[in-house]
């Protein structure tokens, strides 16, 4: 039952093709030994759907009250807590750091004193080589309740400076930080008793990639847009929000919980200050059989960085405290909001607004820009051109239109989604495709539409969209241009 | 053209037309292996189709199956596919309940408006897959096992080492990669449908899966 009916090898197919090399096939026996150990006995109970439940638009249609909602409790907060970081001025590019406030105008109209962020933003964590300041920007509320009392056997003192997503920290000494990918918003930073990174994890199920951050590291999440992904605010009231899966994050004893091995009780909640903003922090008390474990999570929910840990031995909690008393926000680019959702503007070029193009035949070429017309600088812009269901889309709801949208990327003509769908396919961002736009800047790319036959007749609507790169949650439109063409037959 | 999923283990048993056995005819897919197993939902589904043939609908060549026939026919494979995409069974099946939940938005129950009911599901898998990595990675590196997945120990026996080896490696690679080569070497998608399914040239296909193999052997160097 856990082997594959034959296959043709590879050149039995073209008859002709190179026959299957040992790799090849031994990532087939692999991967069919894998899907094996899944039967149908295993598969929750079925369930095929049966109601119309879920949304049946596209996720970012909502993006503008949930940018809304976003805007509004900024503003409040403004107005309430007057902070002077809330909204980021970035220099041109070649511009030095200067600590000098500067007025600004806010987006709101309402002037702003801001500090001129030191760094240019980057998106990869990277050692600072500026001098060390010595005394921590931010205090941090003791940690109290049933948090492990430290024993001072852990150096407490602030180590190294590092950057990461501009939020800047030091690193305890004796941790280490795993240096993170480009594009990743959460960074590790291993405590010394940390396992060897290359020593293996057991008691993971095999194919599960190693989490050496619970419980032997602190998670810094650095958010660069609204998102309901874990971690977020909302989490740190549930029972279970320090993690977003059942985890048995014991300390030299990892695995999986077996059943309902995995409890925990909380959260306990308070609010300290943390990079002299006020934060929220909750804390859990979890255990999996006869072992317990302390987690913990702080959120500075208008910037959109947590940190978190879930399992941390308390000789590492004066390092963890440390940690925290050294986060500086003052080079971190707050999310965006509702006030924001214009600072590109889209241009078309090449198309003319209802332009005439006949189904099955037409070919065209045309041509977007998006240019930064705010002050602040976007690191990581995902460009998104689609056309829009209409009339004549050739399929029930929802379905793409018929034909190709191509982007012109090194010469080559690069297929991009047609139409949106619901699973927000069309929104994945390629890295390759991300661009950084500072104030004033522009960036313009050629695309080709070419309309099928099977589009009906009507006006079928062409989008382009500036956008932070999707992160599974909500898709933040920074500007956008809408126009729409006219099928023909 | 094969249009199967995934590999199924056993061959069909003789029962007559199954709304499985329909399916396959249909869409070209082997039928199920645990034919055994089927449900209550399923044989239901069985009934249902059974009594639409009978009372003199359309013709079985074009009677396409519903929803709820494609559910049971091939919740199984797309699983399976997914959980090679995704690595963990639990996101796998949450992925496969979407993709089903999406075409039931767009369609409902019956299908007749769509082609290649299929090939949408196998996409939207796939699509569904990325998007549930691209939220873990967003998360965390890394996303604590679930019970679910955890394999029993005789997953571990059945499980030897250099398949292992292989899947960790697999999980290393991109996920364009990932995608590839699970429909190149598991679903047994030509370069063509492979194309069709992720949105790519078949020059881009073809590159990536030579790529993606050679990224494989070395990460499977690197732990030898």
């Amino acid at each position: 039952m856990t082997d594959k009916n034959p296959r043709p090898k590879s050149g039995d197919r073209g008859g002709g093709g190179p026959a299957e090399t040992p790799t090849e096939r031994l990532l087939r026996e692999a991967m069919n030994a894998r899907a094996s150990l899944i039967t149908v006995h295993d598969l929750r109970p079925a369930d095929p759907p049966t109601r119309r439940l879920r949304r049946l638009r596209p996720l970012y249609l909502a993006t503008v009250p949930v940018l809304a909602l976003a805007a509004a409790l900024a503003i409040g907060v403004l107005t309430l807590h007057g902070d002077p970081l809330a909204r980021k001025d970035v220099p041109p590019p070649a511009a030095t750091g200067s600590a000098t406030p500067s007025p600004t105008a806010s987006p709101t109209g309402t002037p702003t004193p801001t500090p001129t962020p030191t760094v240019a933003p980057s998106d990869t964590g990277a050692p600072t080589g500026e001098p060390e300041t010595g005394a921590p920007l931010s205090d941090v509320t003791p940690t109290h309740g049933s948090t492990p009392t430290p024993t001072g056997t852990t150096p407490a003192a602030a180590g190294k400076p590092y950057t990461f997503r501009n939020v800047r920290f030091k690193v305890p000494a004796g941790w280490r930080v795993v240096e993170p990918s480009p594009g990743d918003t959460a960074l590790c930073v291993m405590s010394p008793g940390a396992p060897p990174a290359s020593s293996p994890n057991p008691g993971l199920p095999v194919g599960a990639n190693p989490d050496p951050c619970q419980p032997y590291g602190v998670l810094l999440v650095v958010m660069d847009q609204p998102s309901e992904n874990w971690p977020s605010t909302a989490m740190m009231d549930t029972a279970s929000g320090w993690s977003p899966q059942p985890a048995c994050p014991v300390w030299g004893n990892v695995h999986a919980p077996a059943g309902q091995e995995a409890k925990s009780t909380g959260p306990e909640k308070s609010t300290p200050t943390v990079a002299g903003r006020p934060a929220r922090k909750s804390q859990w008390q979890g255990s999996c059989g006869s072992d317990s474990f302390t987690a913990q999570m702080w959120a500075l929910p208008k910037d959109g960085v947590f940190v978190t840990t879930a399992g941390l031995k308390a000789d590492y909690q004066a390092g963890l405290n440390s940690l925290l008393g050294s986060l500086d926000l003052s080079g971190h680019q707050a999310p965006p909001t509702a006030a924001n959702q214009n600072d590109v503007a889209v241009t078309f070029d090449g198309l003319a607004a209802g332009q005439p193009l006949r189904a099955g035949s037409a070919v065209v070429t045309f041509s977007v820009t998006f240019r930064n017309t705010s002050q602040n600088t976007y690191a990581r812009l995902q460009p998104l051109v689609f056309t829009d269901h209409y009339e004549g889309s050739p399929l029930a709801l929802g379905a793409p239109n018929d034909g190709w949208l191509e982007l012109q990327a090194g010469g080559e003509w690069k297929k991009k989604a047609m139409s949106p769908d619901s699973l927000m396919g069309y929104a994945l961002a390629d890295e390759t495709e991300l661009f950084k736009l500072a104030p004033g800047e522009s960036r313009t790319l050629t695309y080709r539409l070419t309309v099928g036959a099977g589009n009906g007749l009507g006006d079928m609507p062409l989008k382009a969209q500036a956008v932070l790169p999707y992160n599974g949650s909500d898709l933040t439109v920074l500007g956008h241009q809408d126009m729409t063409v006219k099928i023909v037959k | 053209m094969s249009m199967a999923i995934g590999p199924f283990a056993v061959p069909p048993r003789g029962r007559g037309l199954s709304v499985r056995g329909l399916v396959g005819l249909l869409f070209g897919a082997q039928e199920v292996g645990e034919v055994s197993a089927a449900t209550g939902a399923e044989q239901a589904a069985a009934r249902r189709s059974g009594f639409r043939l009978l009372r003199g609908g359309r013709k079985a060549a074009e009677d396409r199956p519903t929803l709820t026939d494609l559910y049971h026919a091939h919740r199984l494979g797309l699983g399976r596919m997914a959980v090679l995409l995704v690595d963990h069974q639990d996101l796998a099946e949450d992925v496969v309940q979407e993709a089903f939940t999406q075409l039931y938005q767009r369609y409902g129950e019956e299908l007749d408006d769509l082609d290649n009911a299929l090939g949408y599901l196998r996409t939207a898998v796939v699509n569904g897959a990325r998007s549930m990595l691209r939220r873990r990675k967003t998360a965390r590196e890394y996303v604590p096992p679930h019970e679910a997945d955890a394999p029993s120990a005789e997953d571990h026996a059945v499980l030897n080492d250099e398949h292992r080896r292989v899947l960790v490696a697999l999980q290393e690679l991109t996920p364009r990669q990932r995608e590839v080569l699970v429909l190149r070497y598991w679903s047994d998608l030509s370069e063509a449908q492979i194309a069709e399914t992720l949105g790519l040239s078949r020059g881009a296909v073809k590159s990536t899966a030579s790529r993606a193999l050679d990224a494989l052997e070395k990460h499977l160097e690197k732990v030898r």
